[in-house]
């Protein structure tokens, strides 16, 4: 199924200078179109997405019962996938973290109505973001066309797991306490947009399994690439790869201070058709 | 969306938002500027104005059902608008389901769905944007078939267009999704008499833990095609809902209409119930954990299936597979996995693709633009509803389609 799905067609890509020159590319298109005086720079810009994937994952972790990670993938997913074809100075990372929780719940089947969902949210804020979640929407789906099918890796996770477990008599529990721990770093980098979720959980697992002294590799060509000579040496240096990512990624994010100066510098840069308390903003998305 | 959309071709690659993907090759030879606009990634849905508007169609759950044609490939599909208004949730979340389950199957039988489109509005009307869901088009709905006294489909035909329901039926629950909304009018059928099994509006994923009981809506399923449980309030329901609906739509093939239109839903019981006999623990010996069950009063019946349905079918496997759909405890259901093992599927004579009786129809068949049947002109036509968490209920009107 994966192998057909616009998940893998439209949504993964070679290497990371290709995401980089999809989102640099969204960038400029939008900072030529409107030109704020003082715009928020594309460093800026990412440091913020950062920011705020992160706090999607917080965001999506209050609500009870607990959301599945799952979902909180889906949401993550839609997220980074929508500055790959849009700027913060008209989508703002804020607005989208709202618009894409809610989706994905919606998708994903969490079933919540508006009201639920806002809910956890301070009282005064409540019906700035409803409004925001709402008149988004339409938005938010064109610019992932649609596509709302996204593929985790907690699937095939637990699959391997069981595997292991039921195939190798491995002891899994703290395994998978650990997996998922990493699972939840790893998903925040663009792993996402180069490897299909198996590798990614397959990834999850070998650097769990490394940090807990077993040995994964004796299962891993018994059970998963007893067939391809060259899959095991495959297999290890995509893993490498996806954690050298992680150990990129880990040192870029925004103390507290500092993401806010970037909010408020894109407050004033942001394009106003785009803001929810711009009396343009409804208008104009209502146009989709 | 994700799909080639003319299997024919055998080009997995290509994208699929695009137009010229929907060109079939009978109508012209497949040319270099073709496949290279085939492979051109375009960004964002699509205007909806790549598709030229011809005839509205039907009246679904949450929106208007068009035929179009693309407007440079001339490829017939079937445009589904989203409804938008009084939305106060936002995007319906049926619509959502349907999208998402659409592009997470792909089976001969199941309607295709090639993109999702777009409308802007103008300057000049304050309406919103729309969202169009495009599929494949089909020339006829089943319950338009039926209701038009010229089509008389013969035994083996029967046997292929009810085995190729069950194949859509199978994929869909070994997927874990539940259709839920399982009537003749949602089984469309091509002029080549291809069954696509239509309308995912209701349908969702089932959890495949048993952790705990689910607690989804009951509300489902137009009420003539509900299943007893539904009927006493279960929640926690499964996959033989749906084959209690391939029953009744089996049994329709003969009589020609639904076999049990009720009023409402006690109603709708009084009717299985003299159909299927009674309801009671020694027959469905779970049926007391279900909340209505101790509430309704129902009269001591026998089953008369086999015997009221053996007239007008006349054959006896067909029967016998009727008898074992419309049976009251879900468990004891027959699933569609062991439904296409029956033999009615074995039996002389074999199945026969329908196309040879569909071939000569002139006109589309659609429920909607054919003659009506009696039934259609009640005032409580049934409708199925749901009424989830979400409320989205808001805005559903009646549905004829």
């Amino acid at each position: 199924m994966f192998n057909e799905s616009t998940h893998k067609k439209h949504w993964l890509f070679p290497d990371l200078a290709h995401i980089d020159k999809l989102r640099k590319e969204a960038y400029d298109k939008h900072i030529e179109t409107y030109t704020p005086l003082n715009p928020i720079t594309y460093e800026e810009q990412s440091l913020l997405i950062r920011h705020y994937s992160k706090e999607l994952i917080k965001f999506c972790s209050v609500y009870n019962p607990p959301v599945p990670p799952g979902t909180i993938y889906t949401a993550l997913t839609y997220f980074n996938r929508i500055y790959l074809r849009e700027a913060s100075i008209q989508l703002q990372p804020r607005d989208m973290m709202f618009s894409c929780a809610y989706l994905a719940f919606k998708v994903d089947e969490y079933n919540l109505s508006i009201d639920q969902f806002l809910k956890v949210l301070p009282k005064e804020m409540q019906s700035l973001v409803g409004h925001t979640v709402i008149s988004f929407e339409l938005t938010v789906m064109s610019a992932l066309n649609c596509e709302l099918a996204v593929y985790s890796p907690y699937r095939p996770l637990h699959g391997l797991l069981t595997d292991m477990k039921v195939r190798h008599s491995e002891e899994v529990e703290l395994l998978k306490d650990k997996s998922e721990k990493y699972l939840s770093l790893s998903i925040l980098t663009d792993v996402i947009f180069l490897y299909p979720p198996s590798q990614i959980a397959l990834c999850a697992i070998y650097i769990s399994c490394e940090d807990l002294g077993i040995d994964i590799e004796q299962y891993m060509t018994e059970c998963l690439f007893s067939d391809q000579p060259d899959g095991m040496k495959q297999a290890i240096k995509i893993v490498r790869t996806q954690d050298e990512i992680l150990k990129q990624h880990n040192n870029k994010y925004l103390g507290d201070s500092e993401w806010k100066i970037i909010e408020e510098k894109l407050g004033k840069c942001r394009n106003p058709e785009f803001d929810p308390r711009d009396p343009n903003f409804t208008f104009r998305n209502k146009q989709i | 969306m994700c799909a080639n959309a003319n299997p024919d071709t055998h080009n997995q690659d290509y994208n699929p938002s695009h137009s010229s993907s929907f060109h079939s090759q009978k109508d012209s030879p497949y040319s270099a500027l073709q496949q290279y606009t085939d492979n051109y990634e375009y960004p964002y849905c699509q205007d909806i104005n790549k598709y030229d508007k011809q005839l509205k169609i039907g009246q679904g759950t949450f929106g208007e059902v068009f035929y179009a044609k693309c407007r440079r490939t001339h490829r017939a599909v079937a445009l589904k608008k989203v409804k938008m208004e009084y939305e106060k949730e936002g995007f319906p979340i049926t619509a959502l389901r349907e999208i998402r389950i659409l592009q997470l199957l792909r089976h001969e039988n199941v309607v295709r769905l090639y993109e999702i489109c777009r409308s802007k509005s103008t300057l000049y009307n304050r309406e919103r944007g729309s969202i169009y869901m495009v599929f494949e088009f089909c020339e006829h709905d089943l319950a338009g078939l039926l209701s038009n006294p010229e089509v008389k489909f013969p035994l083996e035909e029967i046997k292929d267009i009810i085995r190729q329901l069950f194949r859509a039926i199978s994929y869909l629950h070994s997927n874990n999704v539940l259709h839920r909304d399982m009537k003749a009018s949602n089984i469309f059928i091509t002029r080549e008499g291809k069954l696509k099994l239509g309308d995912f509006g209701l349908a969702r994923a089932i959890a495949t833990s048993k952790m705990q009981p689910a607690k989804y809506t009951n509300r489902v399923v137009t009420l003539w095609y509900r299943a007893p449980e539904l009927l006493l309030g279960d929640r926690n329901y499964s996959f033989p809902i749906d084959l209690w609906g391939v029953g009744c739509i089996m049994a329709e093939m003969w009589i020609r209409s639904p076999i049990l239109q009720g009023t409402i839903e006690t109603h709708q019981l009084t009717l299985i119930s003299c159909l299927c006999g009674s309801i009671n623990t020694r027959v469905w010996p779970d049926v007391e954990k279900l909340e209505l069950f101790s509430k309704i009063v129902l009269k001591d019946e026998t089953r008369k299936v086999v015997e009221r349905l053996t007239p007008k079918v006349g054959n006896r496997y067909a029967v016998d597979l009727i008898d074992k759909l419309l049976v009251l405890d879900p468990s004891k259901r027959i699933t569609s996995n062991a439904a296409l093992e029956h033999e009615f599927f074995t039996s002389e004579p074999l199945p026969i693709s329908a196309e040879r009786t569909l071939r000569h129809l002139p006109d589309n068949c659609f429920e909607m633009t054919a003659p009506q049947r009696p039934r259609l002109g009640v005032s409580h036509a049934p409708k199925p509803r749901e009424t989830s968490q979400m409320g989205v209920s808001a805005g559903m009107g009646d549905r004829l389609y």
